[in-house]
């Protein structure tokens, strides 16, 4: 279990943040899919802490482009090319459309890299557990579920576990997992691994950003009953 | 900026701001030949170029910065697994990104270099992977921004200097978490697939990783990811 509350700053950082860790130096490099981007990007708009990591580890990416490869020189015609372009690039300088936040898709605080993959009709929320609903969102294609969770203030997640990656970002709201570990609005939760969690429970209600890998396995010996009304 | 017509490089160059620099030819040469370049040919001059193409769409600065990363970015793409020919093209494409978005880089945030890294790293995405890579929008309403107020003024002056001292402590480290550390950014490689890779646990790649980056820390000062 992972969590990015707070923004300490650590000479060494705890084993437990390795998985977190891991997920934003994948990033950096550029060799997520486009799914765990999607969790990622969403996550840093919330999160100056992760935006600054992130930074951090882009850093070690330039220096290795300007000090850490020996360059190979471009072909004879690709400057002249290039200049060329120029000339003829009377493009506007590149203004993103951008959504007040009112105007997004449901009315709902959704990040700016996430609206791109969420129009309004085409989320379906669905009844998953008592005051629990989802709404899946196409985010590329693969082995990843991505979908966004409402949880009714005062509900219940029961305990359970995945057979792949499970990452949370909390778009509004907060929740508790288990006994200790709270996430607030911005912070990202990364399980990976068989290790079950929960259960959640949420007294002001929350929307998150959910993405999963495998099926989820409650755990315990109402699993048979459960299984059929999460479909997590 | 856009509506502007470049202006006369050469009055650009006489500016106090270049009578630092050597002309861009030796750096444009310098970078197109194979022998290493005395590194202090550009030396607190990328970022500068940077924003000489972006408030004054300056051609000179442009030419300049092609000449260093233009070679640079084809090696790193070369090192991706990306092909020669289309290793011009998508070093071409990145440079003309930088032409046209010199406009939102900002120095206080990333050095030349960094910033320049991330277009050819998203090139290479949407080359090798073909899909697009969710980005953070800086502008976005709902950004949370830190509470710890502004960087110090001169941090963008540091950028440069920030980038050796990186690529000097990243020489410094034991070879197993340099070579990682290069194979993570050069190949496109998760840390499952260099584990793959290397035949090593992932635990073992995770565990380098941090040890390489918590050396890192105590050697950079400023530097903390």
């Amino acid at each position: 279990m992972t969590s990015t509350s707070g923004c300490v700053i650590q000479e060494c950082l705890p084993e437990s943040r390795s998985d977190y860790e891991a997920l934003l130096f994948d990033y950096a490099v550029g060799a997520l899919d486009e799914a765990l981007s999607l969790m990622v990007a969403a996550h840093m708009t919330l999160s100056p802490c992760a935006r600054r990591r992130v930074a951090g580890f882009e850093a070690l990416g330039g220096a290795l482009i300007e000090s850490g490869c020996e360059p190979v020189p471009m072909s004879s015609a690709c400057m002249a090319w290039v200049m060329a372009q120029l000339d003829a690039d009377t493009t506007a300088s590149e203004a993103a459309c951008r959504l007040a936040v009112e105007g997004r898709p449901g009315g709902l605080p959704l990040p700016d890299p996430l609206c791109a993959y969420v129009r309004e009709r085409n989320l379906r929320w669905k009844r998953c557990l008592p005051g629990i609903r989802a709404a899946d969102i196409a985010a590329g294609c693969g082995k990843f579920r991505v979908r966004l969770v409402h949880i009714a203030p005062q509900s219940r997640v029961p305990v359970h576990s995945h057979s792949g990656i499970e990452v949370t970002v909390v778009l509004r709201g907060s929740y508790r997992d288990g006994q200790e570990a709270v996430y607030r609005c911005g912070d990202m939760d990364v399980h990976t691994g068989a290790g079950a969690h929960g259960p959640l429970f949420t007294e002001e209600g929350c929307l998150c950003l959910l993405l999963t890998e495998g099926p989820a396995r409650p755990a315990g010996w109402f699993a048979g009953m459960i299984n059929r009304l999460l479909r997590f | 900026m856009e509506g502007k017509k470049p202006l006369e490089t050469a009055a650009c160059l006489h500016n106090a701001a270049f009578s630092l620099y050597v002309p861009a030819e030796m750096i444009l040469n310098a970078g197109m030949s194979q022998t290493p370049e005395p590194r202090t040919v550009a030396a607190e001059s990328f970022e500068d170029l940077l924003e000489a193409v972006a408030l004054r769409r300056d051609r000179a600065a442009f030419t300049a910065l092609f000449g260093y990363f233009a070679p640079r970015v084809k090696s790193f793409l070369m090192t991706s697994g990306v092909p020669a020919d289309q290793a011009d093209e998508l070093a071409q494409e990145t440079m003309i990104a930088v032409w046209r978005k010199a406009g939102s880089y900002d120095r206080s945030r990333a050095a030349a270099s960094t910033w320049i890294f991330t277009i050819a790293r998203n090139r290479r995405i949407d080359a090798l992977r073909r899909h697009s890579r969710p980005e953070v929008d800086i502008d976005d309403p709902l950004l949370v921004v830190s509470d710890e107020g502004a960087p110090p003024p001169d941090e963008g002056l540091r950028r440069d200097r920030e980038t050796r001292a990186i690529a000097k402590a990243i020489d410094a480290l034991p070879e197993e978490q340099a070579t990682l550390i290069r194979k993570a950014y050069f190949e496109d490689k998760t840390q499952a697939d260099l584990a793959e890779e290397e035949n090593i646990p992932l635990g073992t790649v995770k565990s380098r990783l941090r040890l390489a980056m918590d050396k890192l820390r105590r050697e950079l000062q400023g530097w903390r990811p």
